[in-house]
């Protein structure tokens, strides 16, 4: 090889390496079910994880929904209790 | 003289049998042979009660030789969903679980008071695991399938209730409803459903929900008979501690005093969006033959069903909770997801939420002061497809399992009395909404026999 080539090939940029997959970040919800569940004692197959989380979300958009109402500090729910 | 038992009415039954035209055990066998050949096709009964249906049957003749009184649905056949007790089998509430559970004791309230009026029962019926459903499938033992398509839901939870009394394997037939379930089968099968007052029938040893939003109901193919039905059901029930202590109201003998001076409004705001044209069509049916001018709001009306929402997940999740660490796997997954997460949702959130139920239930008792009775859709569409996902709601494909119900659950939330009218639409029936005060079932029921002598409300036959 002469010198002019040994230079080109100096200058050729390395093969570029294949990037990893970008890794999905874990929902944040999924620490929540998960330490929930072990409070509760309940076993969580990893595969009912997906529907899990996604009930949840909706149950939760749900209940945002309802505190978003303003109620006064003295409303009483609705079922009270008689002795 | 009745032609065919299997589109007869009770009321039309019960003259037969108590003039004798025909032996109750005559109906009863008609009503069995019935049930077997068309239950292969719609999947409606998971028990049927040959032994005790005929021995009842032939009681109620002996009892009209010695010219005894039959009461008013003697000889009637009627099913009643599988979370009724029925002394000697177990109350499965369509799951598998509870399978294991002992044989009934004894019956339910509401089927010890039909059978006081002289009908017959026939059998338990096919309903969505544990009730938490509006489509009327379940895993174990397959989709209730609906008499006008097969292909289709019958709407759940109470689907097999549904296609039996839209199928004509029985005139009446009994189911609850905690969110919808009731009104949602009455709608895609095309038959009348009334879920009353909630606290108005015991729900004395049936296979609970949620027990706060938990009613029990009767379904017909026509007013006189959902009436009959209702009128012999009622009556304070100590084994129920919700039941009220009030007196029996007679619905039937009030049928026939019309509409005029009620006043009758349509539901607007959140009860518009979402509704598919046939909806829509039938709302403009029912309000025209009602002459209906006036449209109000039910405030707050999608927070309540947001409510009715949390509610419902976490009280039906409390009491499934030990179910769902011992045999999590034996139940429907759709249905354990589902419970799994109402298990985890925060007390905060739920607290909320039964605030809300009382703040809401002043604003719409507040509406009934100017109006007598509300008309809403009972579906957004008629009856989807057998495991259909998704539907496109408002512009938005959403799943389609959860979201049946949003205009029943506003209703039922707050215990208001209603009757579903079928709305007789080609290809598919749908249903509208009679929503009144509470205790106020006699006027429901009078604006449903208004719509149907009009033939706006009509049962539609299938053709099997």
């Amino acid at each position: 090889m002469t010198r002019r080539r040994k230079k080109q090939a100096a200058r050729k940029p390395a093969p570029k390496r294949r990037k990893a997959a970008p890794r999905a970040l874990p929902d944040p919800l999924d620490d929540f079910i998960t330490a929930g569940a072990r409070a509760l004692d309940l076993a969580i197959d990893k595969s009912w994880m997906t529907a899990v989380r996604e009930h949840l979300r909706v149950t939760l958009a749900h209940g945002a929904k309802v505190a978003s109402c303003p109620l006064p500090d003295d409303a009483e729910p609705a079922p009270v209790f008689k002795a | 003289m009745i032609a065919e038992i299997g589109w007869a009415s009770a009321s039309e039954i019960a003259h037969a049998v108590a003039s004798g035209d025909r032996s109750a055990l005559a109906v009863t066998e008609a009503a069995l042979a019935r049930i077997k050949r068309l239950n292969p096709k719609l999947n409606a009964f998971t028990t049927v009660t040959f032994g005790r249906a005929l021995a009842r049957a032939a009681a109620i003749d002996r009892a009209r030789g010695q010219g005894r009184n039959l009461g008013p649905l003697a000889g009637v056949p009627f099913a009643v969903k599988n979370l009724f007790d029925v002394e000697g089998i177990p109350t499965v509430a369509g799951s598998r679980i509870n399978r294991d559970h002992p044989k009934a004791p004894r019956d339910a309230t509401l089927i010890e008071r039909l059978e006081g009026a002289g009908a017959v029962l026939v059998g338990a019926l096919n309903m969505g695991e544990y009730a938490y459903d509006f489509t009327g499938e379940n895993a174990h033992d397959g989709p209730s399938r609906n008499p006008h398509d097969p292909t289709r839901m019958t709407g759940g939870s109470s689907g097999g209730s549904g296609g039996a009394v839209a199928g004509g394997l029985v005139p009446i037939a009994l189911g609850s409803d905690t969110n919808g379930s009731i009104r949602v089968p009455s709608s895609f099968c095309g038959i009348f459903g009334l879920k009353p007052t909630y606290g108005r029938l015991s729900r004395a040893r049936s296979f609970p929900f949620v027990a706060s939003l938990d009613h029990l109901g009767p379904f017909a193919r026509n007013v006189k008979d959902l009436a009959l039905a209702y009128d012999a059901m009622q009556g304070h029930d100590a084994d129920d501690p919700v039941c009220a202590a009030r007196p029996v109201e007679h619905a039937a003998p009030e049928l026939g005093r019309g509409v005029d001076g009620v006043r009758i409004a349509v539901a607007g705001g959140y009860f518009r969006k979402g509704a598919f044209a046939e909806a829509i069509e039938a709302m403009e049916r029912v309000g025209n033959a009602l002459d209906v001018r006036h449209e109000v709001d039910i405030p707050g009306a999608e927070q309540a069903r947001s409510a009715a929402y949390v509610i419902t997940a976490t009280e039906g999740a409390a009491l499934h909770l030990p179910r769902l660490r011992s045999r999590a796997r034996d139940f429907d997954p759709a249905v354990r997801d589902r419970l799994i997460a109402g298990a985890l949702v925060p007390a905060a959130l739920v607290n909320q939420a039964q605030k809300f139920r009382r703040w809401y239930r002043e604003r719409v008792l507040e509406l009934f002061r100017e109006v007598d009775v509300i008309l809403a859709p009972a579906t957004p569409c008629a009856a989807p497809k057998i495991g259909q996902q998704t539907f496109t709601l408002d512009g938005v494909e959403t799943p389609l399992r959860p979201n049946i119900g949003i205009y029943t659950q506003p209703i039922s939330f707050i215990g208001l009395p209603v009757v579903t009218v079928p709305v007789p639409l080609k290809p598919l029936p749908i249903g509208v909404q009679i929503i009144t005060a509470p205790w106020r079932e006699d006027m429901a029921l009078a604006v449903a026999g208004v719509l149907e002598q009009a033939r706006v409300a009509l049962a539609p036959q299938p053709d099997l």
